[in-house]
């Protein structure tokens, strides 16, 4: 998803391509937005600056175009699934497929070189002081998002109301998974699954874990002692799906410029 | 040109050993893993995911020349982890050209004010990706400016700072002066020139190469009286000739440093342009990929809170970690970033372009020189 600043989110509000996911009780903002990703492509299709959707009624000024901002996409597995996410959306809601692929590829480059030199990682530059002017629009996973909140409230006992997140409506949930190489490594494939303390610490960076869809489950518990509304991922009408690795490793290849040969992420780099 | 030795067999020692596209999802997974044992490592102390580094190490550093502020805290580096950084400044150009090149396997570490130049060097010579990266602290690239100039030439903007488009404008009709680092040889002003190209294509875009013209350069160069092979160099020029020049453009850490020392006959005003910035975050890159234990735990002292406030109170750079408190003169908000080429063609033909309008022999002009060594 997008994580993004509050006078971003309400810009995009008043085009009618951001809605707020809930109007909370009290007098504060909402934190999750819900994005329609095709609308908001167009912009950037059109070349449309921030300064265009008069982003300045809010107090910014940005004349930079309307993209979101990746980590380097031929090292990055959030910026891969947001290419996914952008094709399908180019595709007409469709998995692509392999004719037609690099035609589509190069159709949506634009969209994701407008940019120019991606970050080794967003994330970090996004919630820095400085992130307004920095990082405005990154694409991240919703536990990086989640753990920043969680901190800043252990640290602070408020929430930080100006960062926002964007849910697209058609998005993706990453499933990390484990894979045991060796028959050793499966017991402690086993302890992620079962043991309390490391649920406990893969909640707390943010993640949902395995098996814990009830109310009372220790990622909503976790958040709720935090006063952070649980996103809901539910409303979307459809979830995207993956094209092949085959399809989708030649339009990063496309899209990236990507080197051929394996590439090695960066530490602290965004995964 | 060819890649570093050293960097190739690294690649081939991994093409083997993943296999990454042996399978479907196969890379999906690897870097799940690789993510799910980064989380482990940070869930402990970190000491734990690079033990193995020997007490007492030295590393070779190929460094930008504006790190020599940084000596008191490799001292400090070298008591806490027994690590000792054996600096060779230099250019960041320049040595992002020496890299590039593969002409050199001297050094363990490269640490520059950016590594952009290094990446769009890497990508131009065909080569399969660059070396680990980690941010290390920032700058954004501003302008200096005479108070008394800003007024005369910009007063009445209010709040609205001035565009890269109006410090280029200035430039072109003689009303203003102004220091900059050789673009060949040094970061910023090569970060100077992209951002006066981007600036002035006007797309909100990065820069492609047809929104290179020759008018923008030209006119934004007219202004330049004073030059240098680096900013701390360029900040010494400013001084030496400051009755005659108008403005520096350089990074906010040293312009905040020379506006504390007292030795500025006029004050300058910060102007953080209003069309965007060009930032530096001074990555730490690991060279040689038998020293990432060492390289892990020097980033791991260095990106800890304690020695982020240090750097901060010593070189006015801003922390990379959010958690630390800002100094009150680095609370301003920098603007936005413009967005950085990312085609090598689009910065060859700018440097093609100052280098047929700027005579070698302008003043202060100097052209990479052999890097210099301190530990």
């Amino acid at each position: 998803m997008l994580a993004t600043y509050r006078d971003y989110a309400r810009t995009l509000e008043n085009k009618g391509i951001a809605t707020p996911q809930y109007r909370p009780d009290r007098g504060d903002e909402p934190l999750y937005y819900s994005l329609d990703l095709a609308a908001f492509l167009t912009k950037g299709e059109e070349h449309r600056t921030w300064n265009d959707l008069d982003i300045q009624r809010h107090g910014t000024t940005n004349g930079n175009v309307v993209v979101a901002q990746t980590s380097h996409i031929c090292q990055s597995n959030s910026a891969e699934t947001f290419l996914a996410q952008v094709a399908f959306t180019r595709n007409g809601g469709q998995v692509p497929e392999d004719a037609g692929a690099d035609e589509l590829a190069a159709r949506i480059k634009p969209l994701l070189s407008a940019q120019g030199m991606p970050g080794v990682d967003v994330f970090g530059p996004y919630s820095s002081p400085e992130g307004r002017g920095i990082a405005p629009v990154v694409v991240v996973y919703e536990h990086q998002y989640l753990a920043y909140q969680a901190h800043f409230h252990d640290t602070r006992k408020e929430l930080d109301t100006s960062r926002v997140l964007l849910y697209p409506t058609f998005q993706f949930i990453t499933r990390p998974q484990f894979i045991s190489l060796r028959p050793e490594a499966d017991r402690l494939g086993d302890l992620l699954i079962r043991d309390r303390r490391l649920r406990e610490r893969a909640v707390a960076l943010g993640f949902r874990t395995i098996g814990d869809d009830t109310d009372s489950g220790e990622f909503k518990k976790y958040l709720g002692d935090r006063g952070i509304p649980v996103p809901d991922t539910r409303t979307d009408d459809t979830r995207t799906v993956m094209p092949s690795q085959e399809v989708l490793n030649r339009m990063v290849r496309e899209v990236g410029d990507c080197p051929t040969g394996p590439e090695t992420p960066a530490p602290g780099a965004t995964p | 040109m060819n890649r570093p030795a050293r960097w190739r067999h690294r690649r081939r020692e991994r093409a083997g050993r993943d296999r990454p596209h042996a399978r479907p999802h196969a890379r999906l997974h690897a870097r799940a893993l690789l993510a799910l044992l980064l989380l482990l490592c940070s869930a402990g102390p970190l000491a734990a995911c690079g033990s193995d580094a020997p007490a007492r190490t030295t590393l070779t550093v190929l460094a930008s020349a504006e790190l020599t502020d940084l000596r008191p805290v490799l001292d400090e580096l070298r008591r806490a982890t027994g690590i000792t950084l054996r600096m060779d400044y230099g250019g960041t150009v320049s040595a992002s050209n020496l890299l590039g090149s593969g002409r050199t396997d001297r050094h363990d570490l490269a640490w520059l004010s950016s590594d952009r130049w290094l990446r769009l060097n890497l990508k131009a010579a065909g080569g399969t990706g660059a070396p680990p990266s980690t941010r290390t602290m920032m700058s954004p690239l501003v302008l200096g400016v005479k108070r008394s100039t800003a007024e005369r030439l910009w007063h009445g903007r209010g709040e609205r700072p001035p565009s890269w488009a109006d410090i280029a404008g200035a430039a072109e009709r003689g009303q203003l002066r102004y220091a900059m680092t050789d673009p060949t040889v040094a970061h910023s002003g090569l970060a100077a020139l992209v951002a006066v190209a981007t600036a002035g294509a006007g797309t909100g875009e990065a820069l492609r190469p047809e929104d290179v013209t020759q008018d923008q350069v030209r006119g934004f160069l007219a202004g330049r009286t004073l030059s240098a092979p680096s900013s701390h160099a360029l900040v010494d020029s400013y001084l030496a000739h400051q009755d005659d020049t108008d403005a520096v453009i350089a990074y906010e850490s040293d312009l905040l440093a020379l506006g504390g020392d007292g030795r500025l006959r006029e004050p300058l005003d910060l102007v953080y342009p209003q069309d965007g910035i060009v930032l530096s975050d001074y990555p730490l890159l690991l060279l040689d990929p038998a020293k990432r234990a060492a390289y892990d735990r020097v980033l791991a002292w260095l990106l800890a809170p304690a020695a982020q406030k240090k750097i901060m109170q010593l070189t006015l750079r801003r922390p990379v970690d959010p958690t630390v408190a800002r100094d009150p003169r680095l609370e301003r908000p920098i603007g936005n970033a413009l967005y950085f080429p990312d085609r090598p063609e689009v910065v060859q033909r700018l440097l093609a372009q100052y280098e047929a309008d700027i005579p070698a022999t302008a003043t202060g002009r100097s052209r990479s020189p052999a890097p210099s060594r301190t530990s």
